[in-house]
């Protein structure tokens, strides 16, 4: 199983929020360049960056910032966070972005996901955050009329999606455990490639989540956790083998 | 001891470095001779694979490669050092690989936005958990690659692991004494080191 350390991007600085809400947020570093690096010099196989900003308003705003990132390290990077359209997910994979991470536009527009799924296959993940089992786009404030998550799942794996990312938005940042329940759930129905995040707090949940990577849990997002010092990156890495 | 085959298609520097960097000494060579002493070889290349076929016809490298594989000699092929482990290439159809691996190298198709050569990061499907080369490998874990040629294996058997790059195709191969990856471990980082060490622990 992956871990993969989260780089949350606010006006420039790297910052944690609660449950995805910006009043509550909490920055950890103004250097998100040194934070990059100091995440690969620990091992780290990917990174998994957003946009908040971006997230909020349908726009990036942070690309200067992670531009100097993949300058700076010899590392994969996922980045989501205000992508609404392709002409952004091609300049994105031209900056090189390894993955880009959708949620909003991907979810709202069935078109859009279908385009994107041809052109862009892999390099493109869509994620699906959850509160409360319903789907949550627009920075996860809006979560009417928008299709079931069991049947949207469907539509990812028809379009041939290898993977998806999942969050329980209502566990970030909390550190409260992550939803195991749900993710078992989603495992058994997608048969999809998992990479999941959401209110890891010890070295426990990673083992416990370790044991899914033989039902296609590929990834965990860690976030606060890491930033708080409640384990290591390294320690992190030998539990999930 | 382990020999790097030196024989002319470059990289053999990071790919020497990588090696001590996990603690073990090497040589370069591009003799025959060398081939005689080796307790392990590493096939690096990057470069077309005509001229590299060329290159080992006219060193006598090719019938000592294949000699060494055959007494049983562990062999380790990166990039187009693996590819020349086939027995042909769409980069020069008329020139014939060594053939230790049954089945073709086919270049990427240029169509939708495909990007050719695939460079990058890419992850790793496992498909051989019990390959040793990937021991300790989580599946998804990503290593670097940039080729515009892939193998195709006529024995699907000896695919160890694949990778998506507009289709699966086949990112480790394993046959006995015999590995390859179309990847590259020396710039793979911590991923690169373990399958480095892996194949040097063997």
């Amino acid at each position: 199983m992956l871990i993969i350390p989260a780089i949350d991007l606010k006006d420039g600085f790297v910052v944690r929020l609660y449950q995805g809400e910006f009043k509550d947020s909490k920055v950890y570093s103004r250097d998100a360049v040194r934070v990059a690096k100091h995440w690969v010099k620990q091992g780290a196989q990917l990174l998994h960056i957003v946009d908040l900003d971006g997230a909020s308003t349908g726009i990036p705003k942070n690309l200067s910032i992670l531009n100097d990132i993949i300058k700076a390290i010899d590392c994969p990077i996922e980045f989501g966070g205000g992508i609404r359209d392709i002409k952004t997910i091609k300049m994105l994979l031209g900056l090189g972005v390894f993955r880009v991470v959708l949620g909003t536009r991907a979810i709202e527009d069935e078109k859009f996901l279908k385009n994107v799924a041809q052109e862009f296959k892999d390099r493109v993940i869509v994620s699906l955050d959850v509160k409360n089992n319903r789907l949550a786009t627009q920075g996860w404030k809006k979560t009417g009329g928008l299709p079931k998550l069991e049947d949207f799942i469907l539509r990812l794996k028809n379009l041939n999606f290898s993977r998806i990312i999942y969050t329980d938005t209502l566990k970030d940042g909390t550190l409260k455990g992550p939803n195991i329940k749900e993710i078992k759930a989603i495992l058994k129905s997608s048969k999809l490639k998992l990479i999941v995040s959401g209110g890891i707090s010890s070295l426990l949940d990673i083992r416990r989540l370790s044991f899914l990577g033989k039902k296609g849990l590929e990834g965990v997002i860690i976030g606060k956790a890491l930033y708080e010092g409640r384990f290591t990156l390294a320690e992190a890495l030998k539990i999930a083998g | 001891m382990v020999l790097i085959i030196d024989y002319g298609m470059g990289n053999i520097h990071s790919v020497q470095k990588a090696i001590e960097a996990v603690g073990q000494k090497t040589i370069v060579g591009n003799s025959p001779s060398d081939l005689q002493k080796a307790e392990k070889v590493i096939f690096p290349g990057v470069g077309a694979f005509s001229d590299a076929m060329a290159n080992l016809k006219e060193t006598g490298l090719a019938q000592a490669i294949t000699d060494y594989i055959q007494k049983g000699g562990m062999l380790l092929g990166i990039c187009l050092g693996m590819q020349l482990l086939f027995e042909e290439s769409e980069e020069s159809p008329n020139k014939k690989g060594l053939g230790i691996f049954k089945g073709r190298v086919l270049r990427f198709p240029r169509k939708n936005g495909l990007k050719i050569p695939h460079m990058g990061w890419n992850q790793l499907k496992i498909v051989k958990n019990d390959c040793p080369l990937l021991s300790g490998i989580n599946p998804g874990s990503f290593v670097y690659f940039c080729h515009s040629f892939y193998p195709d294996p006529k024995d699907k058997d000896i695919i160890a692991a694949s990778t998506e790059h507009g289709r699966d195709f086949a990112s480790v191969l394993w046959k006995g004494n015999c590995f390859g990856v179309q990847f590259h471990p020396e710039k793979s980082q911590s991923v690169g080191r373990i399958i480095l060490n892996n194949f040097l622990k063997l």
